[in-house]
């Protein structure tokens, strides 16, 4: 459990983190979106033990990260935007350092780093310098050595950098699992479309201030107040785009081409059902109909100023 | 006695050791530090073949100055390194103390470099063990050791390159902790050391007499000068004749070593991405 209230961070004349809250439980896969400089990193690291907070505090599993930094160090894993690997080191020297630094006993070792390389699906790499390794696998390498001791809370910054498609679509795979293996992901990144695929919650900050938090789905309904659906036909679209007027939920219809036209609908499930029968039921050669869906973007475009820090 | 064992033998940063002496004794990795190591191990070698007609003491003061460069080439990437590697911050969220990190750091230098000396140990025991006579001193055939002082000269010898290395290691991680770039570390070092072994003794010395006391306080912070008089009390030539006991300055210099690494660990107070010598506020 990861409880932050009121988390604070000054520097000399400006406020980099304002007061944020926010609580998060096992199994929640936080999306933490933000322009550069609007104080990602810096809540991230500070919910590391890497900064001290101004005021305000954090807790994970019951221990603050000001008071009890080292049992906040063995609940955590962290992975900063920027990371290097030690050099002339094969890839199970290096979990075998970190396990070792996080107090793993010795017999215990081999079997917590077999399951972290089978985690990351680099058991084939288990001998391999890690400078031998591409961009990707370091990545996963990073994740496996921040899996090696169990955290509760892993704190990904940036973590989809640098990737390749193939190797986005690994990590996105990863980070589900260690979401229904119970851990806490804190998950920044740029790239929203892909954040919507793993996250269910999403906090967006802005100039220190969190502006908005909560269930993907609920700041989707937030942003907007009416849904549009597109309907595509054969022909007919000026019958198809008279048949739409005056049925229940429809706000507006507009013409987009001459096979395509958007509903501006307030109706629920069972309203959007209805139009789509009576559409059938005149005959008209609908092709889809179709929900369009809003996205991440649209909530943080519409949320967000674009002032920064 | 807790924070002792805290950070020597239930200090998880010991594995710092392991790592380092995987890197340089296993011969089946690739990396340039191969080549140092088979270096050191053609200089051990020939020097021993060569020690039958060596003198002892020229032999410590090789040794001594094979530390110089060594100690802070193995030492000056121990934390600065990490920054430039970007491996840092990966140290500071490990449980650990800024301590046992300091601590693990050093020691994996510090084993290194006992076993530097360790290798030296047939080409001292070969010059120790010559005869009296010294073929390089002329006609004069000195009386070169004491009679029953050999076994005392080995190991004052012996220990005195290994105190001096450990000195200069925790110097040069303390430059270390300071710095962004680990040749600013090794810079820093070997700067400090020219100046203080080399530069400002020959520029004191031109200002005073043999007899002078600010000479003999020189001598002190000389190791060169320390093991020196120490080893070569009768030679006529000797300009460094009066110097403390080594076993004092050793002394002294293990208390400075502990007191440089106390230093270090009050310096980690800041994260790879705030890095200031004088750090203004209390960070990770």
């Amino acid at each position: 459990m990861l409880e932050v209230k009121d988390l604070r961070k000054d520097y000399a004349g400006f406020q980099a983190v304002n007061g944020i809250s926010f609580s998060l439980k096992p199994g929640d896969i936080l999306g933490f979106i933000g322009a550069n400089g609007a104080g990602k990193t810096t809540t991230i690291r500070m919910l590391a033990t890497l900064l001290e907070p101004s005021s305000g505090t954090a807790t994970i599993d019951g221990f603050d990260i000001v008071k009890h930094p080292m049992d906040v160090r063995q609940r955590i894993g962290y992975m900063p935007d920027f990371f290097g690997l030690y050099d002339d080191v094969k890839v199970w020297e290096y979990l075998d350092f970190f396990a070792t630094i996080h107090q793993i006993p010795t017999r215990g070792r081999p079997a917590v780093i077999k399951q972290a390389l089978e985690l990351t699906d680099l058991t084939i790499k288990r001998d391999a310098y890690v400078q031998t390794l591409s961009r990707g696998m370091q990545q996963r390498l990073c994740l496996a050595k921040c899996l090696v001791h169990d955290p509760s809370l892993l704190l990904l910054d940036e973590p989809a950098s640098g990737l390749d498609p193939r190797a986005r679509a690994e990590l996105k795979e990863l980070i589900l699992e260690l979401g229904r293996m119970g851990k806490i992901l804190i998950i920044s990144s740029h790239i929203l479309p892909e954040l919507s695929d793993f996250c269910n919650t999403v906090a967006i900050i802005e100039r220190g201030n969190m502006v908005a938090f909560g269930p993907v789905s609920t700041l989707l309904q937030q942003v907007r107040q009416s849904r549009e659906i597109r309907v595509r036909v054969l022909d007919r679209v000026a019958a198809t785009h008279a048949a739409l007027d005056g049925l229940p939920g429809v706000i507006e219809s507009t013409v987009q081409s001459e096979t395509e036209l958007r509903i501006s609908f307030d109706g629920d499930d069972h309203a959007q059902a209805n139009v789509l029968k009576t559409l059938i039921e005149k005959g008209l050669p609908v092709i889809s109909f179709q929900e369009a869906e809003a996205d991440l973007q649209d909530v943080f475009l519409q949320l967000t100023t674009g002032a920064v820090n | 006695m807790s924070k002792l064992r805290s950070l020597t033998l239930d200090n998880p940063m010991m594995a710092e050791a392991r790592r380092l002496l995987r890197r340089y004794l296993d011969f089946t990795r690739p990396g340039p530090s191969k080549l140092l190591l088979i270096s050191v191990g053609l200089a051990v070698v020939g020097v021993t073949m060569l020690a039958g007609f060596a003198r002892f003491s020229d032999l410590v003061f090789l040794i001594m100055t094979f530390t110089c460069f060594l100690a802070p080439g193995l030492m000056h990437g121990a934390i600065a390194g990490e920054r430039e590697r970007r491996t840092w911050d990966f140290l500071l969220v490990a449980p650990v103390t800024h301590g046992q990190i300091v601590m693990g750091k050093f020691a994996g230098g510090a084993i290194g470099h006992v076993l530097f000396v360790l290798a030296w140990i047939p080409a001292l025991l070969r010059a120790i063990s010559r005869s009296d006579f010294d073929p390089f001193m002329g006609s004069g055939g000195l009386v070169y050791y004491p009679d029953g002082r050999r076994f005392e000269h080995f190991f004052v010898g012996l220990f005195f390159c290994i105190i001096f290395g450990w000195l200069l290691q925790a110097v040069t991680l303390f430059f270390s902790a300071r710095a962004r770039k680990s040749l600013t570390a090794l810079g820093t070092t070997i700067g400090i050391l020219f100046l203080g072994l080399f530069a400002f003794p020959r520029f004191v010395s031109s200002m005073s007499g043999r007899d002078d006391p600010l000479q003999f306080v020189l001598n002190a912070l000389n190791p060169f000068s320390v093991i020196g008089a120490y080893l070569t009390p009768y030679l006529p030539y000797s300009e460094i004749d009066r110097a403390p006991a080594p076993w004092l300055m050793m002394g002294i210099y293990l208390a400075i070593t502990g007191l440089i690494l106390f230093w270090t660990e009050r310096t980690l107070r800041f994260a790879d991405n705030e890095v200031r010598f004088v750090p203004e506020k209390k960070h990770a």
